[in-house]
Parts: C-alpha cells; sequence; structure tokens
C-alpha cells in the first residue's frame, strides 16, 4: 500500500512560549483596550467581533491553567 | 505513547492533502508547538500564527488568472488525549469567508471541547452552547418574530444561535462542509478527483471517530457485538 502522505512535506514551524503568546495576543487586544486576562475570563459569545471570537478560540486553552 | 507533535504534522498532512484536493492549490498546513504550561499544538495553514490565521484561497473553478472571490478559514488547536495514545482536537474552526481582509464568515463550524453542551450530558444544557455547532451569518425574520415572541433577551442576530451538529464524536468534519459547499453552490467547483479524496479522507475520519466512540462507551459496544454473535472477553484490570 502507497504511503498517503509521500508527497508531503512535513514542516512544524517554531515552537510558540506562553509569554510570545501572550504579547501577540496584547498585540490584537490592544484597539480594542482589552487586557489579556480579561480577554481570556470572558464568553466566547459575549465578545462583538469575528476577528475576537476566532482568537478567543484559539487562544484560550493555551492562555488558561488545564481545563 | 504517541507523539503530539508528529500526530499533528500527519494530521496536517491530511488537511493540506483534503484542501488541495478540493478547492485550493498549493495550500500548506503547519504545526505550532505550544511551549507553556498545557501541552497543545495548533495546525493551520502556513504562515499562521495562532492570533492570526492565514485563509485559504477558494481558486477551484476559477480560470488560472482569476482572484480568488472566498477563502476558507481553517484551524484546529490539538493535543493528546488521556490516554496519550491518541491526536485530540480541542477547539476548531471551518468557516467559509468572503472577505479576505476583514476575514467576514458567511458560515462557519465551530467544535469547542468542553466549553460547551454535549448530546451524553448528565446534566443537559449546562452551557450557553453546544460544543459541536454551526453558525450562519445573516438575518431571519422568523427567528426575530420567535425571539419577539418570548422576549428577555436582546434581539439576536442569526450568527449568534448555536445549531448543534452531533457532539463530540459525531460531529461534521472539513470533508463534510467541503462537501455541503460543493452540493449547495457556495463554492465555484472542486478539483477533478475530489470525489476520492473526500472519500477515503472522510471514511478514515468515521472509523476513527467510531473507535473513539467505542472507547467513550464500551458497554454498549460490547451489547451491540454480542447481539450480533461475537463473544467478548473483558479484559483483566491492571488496577
Amino acid at each position: 500500500m502507497s504511503d498517503p502522505f509521500a508527497t508531503v512535506t512535513f514542516m512544524p514551524t517554531a515552537p510558540m512560549t506562553l509569554d510570545e503568546l501572550r504579547q501577540e495576543v496584547a498585540g490584537v487586544l490592544a484597539p480594542y483596550g482589552i487586557s489579556v486576562d480579561e480577554f481570556v475570563a470572558v464568553d466566547v459569545d459575549d465578545l462583538e467581533t469575528d476577528e475576537l471570537r476566532d482568537l478567543w478560540l484559539m487562544v484560550k486553552g493555551a492562555l488558561t491553567s488545564a481545563e | 505513547m504517541v507523539d503530539l507533535i508528529r500526530a499533528a504534522e500527519a494530521f496536517a498532512a491530511i488537511l493540506t492533502e483534503v484542501v488541495n484536493g478540493t478547492v485550493s492549490t498549493g495550500a500548506r498546513f503547519v504545526v505550532t508547538p505550544f511551549e507553556g504550561p498545557t501541552e497543545l499544538a495548533w495546525v493551520y495553514p502556513e504562515g499562521s500564527t495562532p492570533a492570526n490565521v492565514s485563509l485559504v484561497p477558494i481558486v477551484a473553478g476559477l480560470a488560472p488568472d482569476q482572484p480568488a472571490r472566498l477563502w476558507l478559514r481553517t484551524s484546529f488547536q490539538v493535543r493528546l488525549d488521556d490516554s496519550r495514545e491518541h491526536l485530540s482536537v480541542v477547539r476548531s474552526v471551518f468557516a467559509l469567508v468572503i472577505d479576505q481582509s476583514s476575514k467576514r464568515p458567511a458560515v462557519r463550524v465551530e467544535y469547542d471541547r468542553d466549553q460547551g453542551n454535549e448530546p451524553d450530558d448528565v446534566t443537559p444544557a449546562r452551557h450557553r452552547r453546544s460544543a459541536a455547532h454551526v453558525q450562519i451569518h445573516g438575518s431571519s425574520e422568523e427567528f426575530a418574530y420567535v425571539q419577539g415572541l418570548n422576549g428577555g433577551r436582546p434581539l439576536r442576530g442569526l450568527e449568534k444561535f448555536h445549531i448543534p451538529v452531533g457532539g463530540r464524536w459525531f460531529r461534521p468534519s472539513l470533508e463534510d462542509f467541503i462537501e455541503f459547499l460543493w452540493t449547495e453552490r457556495l463554492v465555484p467547483g472542486l478539483h477533478d478527483g475530489w470525489q476520492e479524496v473526500l472519500t477515503r479522507h472522510r471514511s478514515n475520519w468515521l472509523t476513527l471517530q467510531l473507535r473513539v466512540a467505542v472507547r467513550g462507551d464500551p458497554t454498549t459496544a460490547v451489547k451491540q457485538l454480542e447481539s450480533m454473535g461475537y463473544s467478548i472477553t473483558e479484559p483483566t484490570s491492571t488496577d
């Protein structure tokens, strides 16, 4: 049986640390006037924009302790 | 024991093949491991960061010189399950995006593990939404009418409603979403050979999800197999 991934190049990107993630999230939140800690404490459905909602979904698990 | 990054890379390779075999060309999904207190990784298109996920242009069905007018937004947060034997999706988003700069979606399918209701919850409606749900961006006079009848909350747009879709075991796959986009003619076309790509990867997905369901409810699985004539021997407890 052929390898379905034979033509695919695996390429993991560089790891991201917690500090790097917090900085990046803070940069997105700056125009909204929300801190990172405030952001992860809210419910996703209370966020006004799709940008914030998408951000919340992708970073929530990393910025809070194990759920 | 499975290595999270290697498993995530294999998942990224599957996503790459599915997307390039159906709606796009030259897209590549990559993995960003998280070096933090929680062991997890992100799987998303090349060029993404957790805070800024790149869009995948939908080009199938367009002339070679025609720019994309629609985009796919696809991203996953993954970890190993409690047994550390299987990759587990913690959160995922698939969306059809209609504007590249604002990333405004028309429809999206989201999954948010542990943050929403599941079909087998002992206590229903503990959360404000279902873990696996569809949201449609638009307006509905009928939904507005129903909200008006019941009152009690500010009027919400259609996109604020989370339509439940199957829970963690039987939620839609990316393959289902792409098939939906095509069968409803929401994308201009798919690449030749898309059926084989979708069928192969969706079969694998269904098998994986069935195995997860059996692990989650072995008693029901044993009963069903015994009703079909199989003899099942319970494993010896290792406690």
